[in-house]
């Protein structure tokens, strides 16, 4: 009798030779392995729930569509996440959350915005643990512009440079630069703000 | 410079994406600048906290019905590699097997057009055999034993008529 294969003992550059060849099995394997990560991604830039599980699983099945264009340069899971960013990015775009001319943009290029929100101190942070960190961060991203946190993203969490960043949001790099700068500003005062409500700093 | 330029030059030192003259250029402005080393420190802290704490997320769903959705858009679509190499195969093959098809075609044709066995008017006992020959000149020959008649009836060009007809007046 034929012995049927433990996937989850397989390690990934066979599953991915798998499922490249077709084989359905590998292909279910990496979604288990991987799914949370990508739904993850989709959500630090979508921030709602059933948005980022349908982009989350349309990337899967274009990751497997292009499966062909997939070389081992960078790992497995990079790959994904970039299929599902760029989902995200141009869903953020069909609902025109990616706006151009907003006030908000221009103030950016002028600068009022900066020079009027003083950059926080956020060593008191180290005082709370991991778990507490990251909510406190999370909600704070949850209050910046899709711009500004679609910049953060890509920068902080898929490690692009500013011109990859300026291609993929059909933009110029000094835009990058400024939203970026904005949206670092805007996220330390904001988790400023927490902390002195919760009186952890004065 | 401006001020929200300077700025933004010390947030690209701390992304690393100056040139090395640029951020030696940078360095030397935080140098004498205190407002400048606070922010580039402030900012090196801020990077540090949002790269390192993303929040880990759990799908909000089970993973086996998140994989039935999956399955479902990809079902009966094979990997584009693979499609592709079949649909190169099947394109190789057809530019090589279309010229073979057309002259099978064309045999059958041919084949199909052989003339049959003429209508003599002569009603045959069982026992009988038609025998067709290929050479250079067409012959084709009907025996039928049983009958004691044989037909053989001949087909060649004008030149092998003109041939014979030399040998038999030699």
């Amino acid at each position: 009798m034929r012995k049927v294969p433990d996937y989850s003992a397989v390690d990934e550059p066979r599953l991915v030779d798998g499922a490249k060849s077709g084989d359905m099995q590998s292909f279910e394997e990496l979604v288990s392995r991987y799914r949370d990560k990508v739904y993850t991604r989709a959500f630090s830039i979508m921030r709602n729930e059933d948005l980022a599980v349908d982009l989350s699983q349309n990337a899967w099945v274009k990751a497997w569509q292009r499966l062909a264009q997939f070389h081992g340069d960078a790992s497995f899971a990079t790959w994904l996440n970039r299929i599902v960013t760029n989902l995200c990015l141009d869903e953020l775009r069909r609902q025109k959350r990616l706006r151009t001319d907003s006030i908000e943009e221009i103030e950016e290029a002028t600068g009022p915005v900066e020079n009027r929100m003083e950059i926080q101190d956020v060593d008191p942070i180290a005082k709370l643990n991991q778990k507490e960190l990251r909510e406190r961060i999370d909600d704070a991203m949850d209050k910046l512009s899709d711009n500004h946190r679609a910049v953060l993203v890509l920068y902080e969490y898929e490690h692009l440079e500013y011109k990859e960043i300026a291609d993929q949001m059909d933009t110029s790099i000094g835009t990058v630069m400024s939203r970026l700068f904005y949206a670092r500003k805007k996220l330390a005062a904001l988790l400023g703000e927490e902390l002195k409500r919760e009186g952890l700093i004065e | 410079m401006k001020e929200n330029k300077i700025e933004l030059k010390i947030q690209a030192l701390v992304d690393a994406e100056l040139t090395e003259s640029e951020a030696e250029q940078m360095r030397e402005c935080m140098d004498n600048d205190v407002r400048l080393q606070i922010l580039y420190a402030q900012l090196i802290q801020t990077k540090d906290l949002i790269s390192k704490h993303e929040m880990p997320r759990i799908l909000p769903e089970s993973g086996d019905f998140y994989w039935t959705k999956i399955a479902q858009e990809i079902g009966g679509v094979e990997p584009a590699n693979q499609g592709s190499n079949n649909s190169l195969v099947i394109k190789w093959l057809f530019r090589r097997l279309a010229p073979l098809l057309g002259i099978a075609t064309i045999v059958l044709l041919i084949t199909l057009q052989q003339p049959s066995v003429p209508d003599l008017g002569i009603e045959f006992k069982s026992d009988h055999e038609l025998e067709l020959l290929d050479d250079d000149i067409e012959v084709m020959t009907f025996n039928s034993i049983d009958d004691s008649i044989s037909i053989v009836w001949l087909d060649y060009s004008m030149d092998l008529q003109k041939d014979y007809m030399e040998l038999w007046l030699d």
